[in-house]
C-alpha cells in the first residue's frame, strides 16, 4: 500500500503543478485584464475642469490658514471639528456637470493621530434637496506628522441629474468629531468619458 | 525475483521535474505568461483546430475573420503560415499531426473559454495554455520510454547514468523545457516508443505491438513527413546478416497480419489529413511544403552542420559525439540493433545537412536533430557500459569529461534563455567572448552577426558605419548597359539619348544579378543594397503598375523576396519619378546564390526607366 501510494506520487505532484500553474495564470491574467480594462477606461475619459487650491494668498476658497504646518509655499488650510467642513469647491455650470462621469479629488493631508471623522466629500444638490452625495476616508495612507498623499475617485451616475434645471456640485473635506487636520494642494478634477 | 531498478527511475523522475522546474523559472516563460505560445510556424500546426471547431472555416477563407485574429494576438511579423491554392481556398504551410495530438487539449481549453470571460476565438489564454501545457504533457513520457528500452539491454544504474547524460548533456534538455512546441521534444517521445515497441514486437510477436508500431509511424510522418525515415528501425531491427534477413522474412510472412493491421494503423491516422486535403484542395494527396526552404541534397551543408560556430553539432551538443562512437560498438556487442540505429542514423543526418537552412532557424544549438537522441540511447548505454567497465584513470577522465560536457551545455542553455547567446546570429567572435560568461556587455554584443528583421520592412539607419559603392549603373545608352536587348531602348528618355521601355504587356526585363560571395567578403555578414531608379509611368501608376524587385533565389525557393511596388510610394503623374529602396542582404542558404534585382511591370502601358542605379554599403 505505501509502495503504492509512493509511486503515485511524481504523477500526483506534476498533475498539482499543471492545475496549480492553470491557476495561478488564469489569476495573473484576469489581473492584467482589469488593469487594461482600468487603463482603457482612463484612456477613454476626456478631463472636463480642473481646480487646485494651494492655500496661499490670494486664494479664492474660505479657509482657516495653517503658517506653521504647510506642505508647500507659505501656508496651509486647518480642518478642525469646530468648523466641520473645510474649504469647498462649488460649481454651479448645468452644462458642465451634465457631463461628469468621475470626479478624483487629492490632496496632501498631515495629522497628528488617525482621525475617521476626516473626510472627503462629494455632493450634487438641486434646489430643493440632496441627489448625490458620496463621502471617503482619509486615514488608508495614514502617517503621524508627515504629509501623506491622498486620492480619492468617485464614479457619477449623471443620469440622477440629467432633468434637473438647476444644479450644485460642492468637493470639500469634512471633520466632524476627531483632532483637527491640515490639508494642502487640494485639487478636484471633473471628467466625462469620451 | 522482480527487479526494481530504482536508479533509473528516481533518475527519470528527476529529469521530469527538472525539465518542470526548468520550465517555471525559464524567463522567457514567466516573461510570457503563456499569452505568446502559438506563434510562428507552431500556429501554422495549429491553426486546423481554431479553423474547423470555432470558425468553420476549413479552407481559411474567411481571411477578414482570420487577419483580425492574427493582427489581434500578433503570432508574427507575417502571415506566412497559410498560402492560397489554385482553386482559390487557403492552406497551413504544414501538416495536421500536431493538430491531431493537441485536440484533447484544445478540447479542454475551448470548455474552458467558454465557461470563463475568456474570449472563445482559439487564441485567447486558456487556448495557449493548455497547448503549451499538452505538448510538455506528450513530452515527457519519452523519458520513460527511454528508460524501459536501455532496461532491456543495460544495467540500472548504465540506464540512469545514460538517460542524465542523454538529457541534460544535450540540447535535449532545452527544446523539452523552452521549445516545448515545435515538434522535436515530442518526435522525441515518438521515436522512444517506436524503439521500444519495435523491440517487445520482436521479443513477442504479438499483434498489438505491430498496431503501436503502424500507429506511431503514422503519427510521426504525419507531424513531419521527413520522418519517414523512422520505418528504417522496425524494417532493419534484427537484420544483420544474411540468415538473420531470411529468418526477418520469415518471421513477417508468419506474422503477415501484423503488418496489414500495422499498415491500417498507420493509414488511419492519417485519414483526416487526406480528408482535409480533398476537401481543400480536390485532391487526396497534396504538397502543402511548397513555401519551404527545400533540400540541398547534392550540396549537404555537412561542414556547417558539425562544426559552424553560428550553429552546430558538435559545437552546442558536443557530447553527441560519444553516442556517435557508440554506433560502432553496437556491430560489436548488439549486432541486432547496429543496422536499424546506423542506417536511420545516416539517412537522417544526411537529410538534415540538406536542408537550405541548415542552422535550424531560431533555436539553441541544432534541434532538428534531437528527436533522434531517443534512437542514440542505445549507442550512448554501450558507450557508458564500456566505460563502466574501463580501467579506472579511463573511466574517471571520460565522466569527467561526460559532466564536464554536460555541465557546458547547462550553462549555456542557461545562457540561452537569459538571452546571452542568441537564436540565430551567433558566430566565432561572439561565442569566444562570452564563452562562460553571466554577463554580457553591449560592446560584446556588437560582436554578434548583424540583427536582420524579421518584420515586412527594414531601415538602414546608420549609413556613417559603412563604406558605399556602385555595383551597377545602367542609363541605357553607354557599354555598360550591355545586359538590356537593344530593341527595347527608347529615345524617350530622363537621360539622352536612351531610356528602357517595358511595352503594354511585358512584365520583365533587364535583371541585375551578382553572386553573394563577390558582394559579400568572406569577413562580412552582410552589405546593405541601395537601388535608385527613375520611372515613368503614364498618367496613372495604378492603371500601369509596377514594382522593383529585391531577392536571393535559391532553387525554388525566393530567399528574402521583396517587391517594392512603385503605386504605394509617392507618385507624380506625366513625369519622370525617381525611387530608392534600402535592403540588407540576408543570410546566404548557399554563397553562390545570385542576388536579382529587376523590375516587374504587370501594367497595360508602356513603361520605362533610366538611370538604374545599384549601390552596396558594406560595414566598415
Amino acid at each position: 500500500m505505501k509502495t503504492k501510494l509512493l509511486s503515485i506520487l511524481p504523477y500526483a505532484a506534476v498533475a498539482f503543478i499543471v492545475i496549480y500553474s492553470a491557476f495561478k495564470y488564469d489569476a495573473k491574467h484576469k489581473q492584467q485584464a482589469t488593469v487594461r480594462a482600468q487603463e482603457q477606461v482612463a484612456q477613454e475619459r476626456e478631463l472636463l475642469y480642473s481646480f487646485t487650491a494651494d492655500f496661499e494668498a490670494g486664494e479664492k476658497l474660505n479657509f482657516v490658514p495653517s503658517e506653521a504646518i504647510k506642505f508647500a509655499g507659505n501656508s496651509a488650510a486647518i480642518v478642525a471639528k469646530e468648523g466641520i467642513y473645510g474649504p469647498t469647491f462649488s460649481c454651479d455650470s448645468l452644462a458642465l456637470l451634465n457631463k461628469v462621469k468621475r470626479v478624483e479629488v487629492s490632496l496632501m493631508l498631515y495629522v497628528e493621530a488617525p482621525n475617521k471623522d476626516a473626510t472627503i466629500v462629494l455632493s450634487f444638490d438641486n434646489e430643493t434637496r440632496n441627489l448625490i452625495y458620496k463621502s471617503a476616508g482619509m486615514m488608508d495612507g495614514f502617517k503621524a506628522n508627515e504629509w501623506v498623499h491622498v486620492k480619492s475617485k468617485f464614479e457619477i451616475n449623471a443620469e440622477t441629474f440629467e432633468h434637473e434645471k438647476k444644479l450644485i456640485f460642492k468637493a470639500y473635506t469634512m471633520n466632524s468629531g476627531g483632532d483637527k487636520f491640515f490639508i494642502d494642494n487640494f485639487e478636484v478634477k471633473l471628467f466625462s468619458t469620451k | 525475483m522482480e527487479q526494481k531498478n530504482n536508479k533509473s527511475l528516481i533518475a527519470a523522475w528527476a529529469i521530469v521535474f527538472a525539465i518542470l522546474l526548468a520550465h517555471f523559472y525559464n524567463p522567457r516563460t514567466t516573461e510570457g505568461d503563456y499569452k505568446r505560445e502559438l506563434t510562428f510556424d507552431t500556429f501554422s500546426y495549429y491553426l486546423y483546430l481554431p479553423a474547423t471547431f470555432i470558425y468553420d472555416d476549413i479552407a481559411l477563407t474567411k481571411q477578414d475573420t482570420l487577419h483580425a485574429l492574427f493582427n489581434k494576438y500578433e503570432p508574427s511579423p507575417t502571415f506566412y503560415q497559410i498560402f492560397q491554392i489554385e482553386n482559390g481556398n487557403w492552406t497551413p504551410n504544414y501538416t495536421c499531426g500536431f493538430a491531431m495530438l493537441w485536440s484533447p487539449f484544445f478540447a479542454i481549453a475551448h470548455l474552458w473559454a467558454s465557461l470563463s470571460d475568456y474570449p472563445v476565438d482559439g487564441l485567447s489564454f486558456p487556448y495557449q495554455f493548455c497547448i503549451a501545457f499538452g505538448s510538455i504533457l506528450l513530452i515527457l513520457p519519452g523519458i520513460f520510454f527511454v528508460r524501459k528500452t536501455l532496461l532491456r539491454f543495460f544495467s540500472d544504474g548504465v540506464a540512469a547514468l545514460t538517460m542524465l547524460f542523454l538529457v541534460l548533456g544535450t540540447n535535449y534538455f532545452h527544446e523539452a523545457f523552452d521549445d516545448y512546441l515545435q515538434p522535436h521534444a515530442i518526435l522525441f517521445t515518438g521515436y522512444a516508443m517506436l524503439m521500444y515497441y519495435t523491440m517487445l514486437w520482436h521479443d513477442t510477436f504479438k499483434r498489438k505491438y505491430a498496431v503501436y508500431c503502424g500507429f506511431l509511424m503514422g503519427i510521426m510522418i504525419l507531424l513531419r513527413p521527413s520522418e519517414i525515415l523512422c520505418v528504417f528501425i522496425p524494417l532493419l531491427w534484427n537484420v544483420y546478416d544474411k540468415q538473420s534477413l531470411l529468418d526477418k522474412i520469415k518471421n513477417v510472412k508468419d506474422n503477415f497480419s501484423h503488418l496489414l493491421f500495422a499498415a491500417l494503423a498507420a493509414f488511419v491516422v492519417v485519414i483526416p489529413q487526406l480528408i482535409y486535403w480533398k476537401v481543400v484542395t480536390d485532391s487526396f494527396l497534396f504538397f502543402s511544403y511548397q513555401r519551404t526552404e527545400g533540400f540541398d541534397f547534392l550540396h549537404p551543408h555537412i561542414w556547417n552542420s558539425l562544426f559552424s560556430f553560428k550553429k552546430s553539432w558538435f559545437i552546442y551538443t558536443p557530447i553527441i559525439i560519444f553516442p556517435l562512437l557508440g554506433i560502432f560498438l553496437l556491430r560489436k556487442k548488439k549486432k541486432e540493433v547496429y543496422y536499424p540505429i546506423v542506417v536511420f542514423t545516416a539517412f537522417n543526418f544526411y537529410l538534415l545537412c540538406s536542408w537550405a537552412a541548415w542552422w535550424n532557424g531560431g533555436s539553441y544549438g541544432m534541434r532538428y536533430f534531437t528527436e533522434s537522441y531517443s534512437v542514440l540511447a542505445l549507442p550512448f548505454g554501450f558507450v557508458i557500459s564500456a566505460i563502466g567497465t574501463s580501467k579506472w584513470w579511463v573511466k574517471s577522465s571520460l565522466y569527467l569529461v561526460l559532466t564536464a560536457l554536460t555541465a557546458l551545455n547547462l550553462f549555456q542553455t542557461w545562457q540561452y534563455v537569459n538571452w546571452i547567446i542568441p537564436c540565430d546570429r551567433m558566430n566565432w567572435a561572439y561565442y569566444k567572448q562570452i564563452w562562460l560568461k553571466t554577463e554580457v556587455s553591449d560592446e560584446d554584443r556588437s560582436l554578434m552577426e548583424i540583427q536582420r528583421s524579421i518584420s515586412a520592412t527594414e531601415e538602414f539607419t546608420n549609413e556613417q558605419d559603412y563604406s558605399k559603392k556602385t555595383i551597377g549603373f545602367f542609363n541605357y545608352e553607354t557599354v555598360n548597359s550591355e545586359f538590356v536587348d537593344a530593341n527595347r531602348c527608347d529615345t524617350f528618355s530622363l537621360s539622352k539619348p536612351y531610356s528602357y521601355r517595358y511595352g503594354a504587356n511585358e512584365e520583365w526585363g533587364p535583371t541585375f544579378s551578382i553572386r553573394y560571395d563577390n558582394l559579400v567578403k568572406e569577413d562580412k555578414d552582410h552589405v546593405w543594397l541601395r537601388v535608385s531608379l527613375d520611372y515613368f509611368a503614364g498618367a496613372d501608376i495604378n492603371e500601369n503598375p509596377a514594382s522593383l524587385v529585391i531577392n536571393m533565389p535559391h532553387g525554388d525557393y525566393l530567399l528574402k523576396y521583396k517587391a517594392f511596388d512603385l503605386q504605394k510610394r509617392p507618385f507624380k503623374p506625366n513625369e519622370w519619378n525617381h525611387v530608392v529602396v534600402d535592403y540588407m542582404t540576408p543570410f546566404p542558404y548557399m554563397e553562390s546564390d545570385k542576388m536579382e534585382i529587376y523590375i516587374w511591370h504587370r501594367g497595360k502601358k508602356n513603361f520605362y526607366i533610366d538611370n538604374f542605379h545599384i549601390e552596396a554599403f558594406e560595414k566598415k
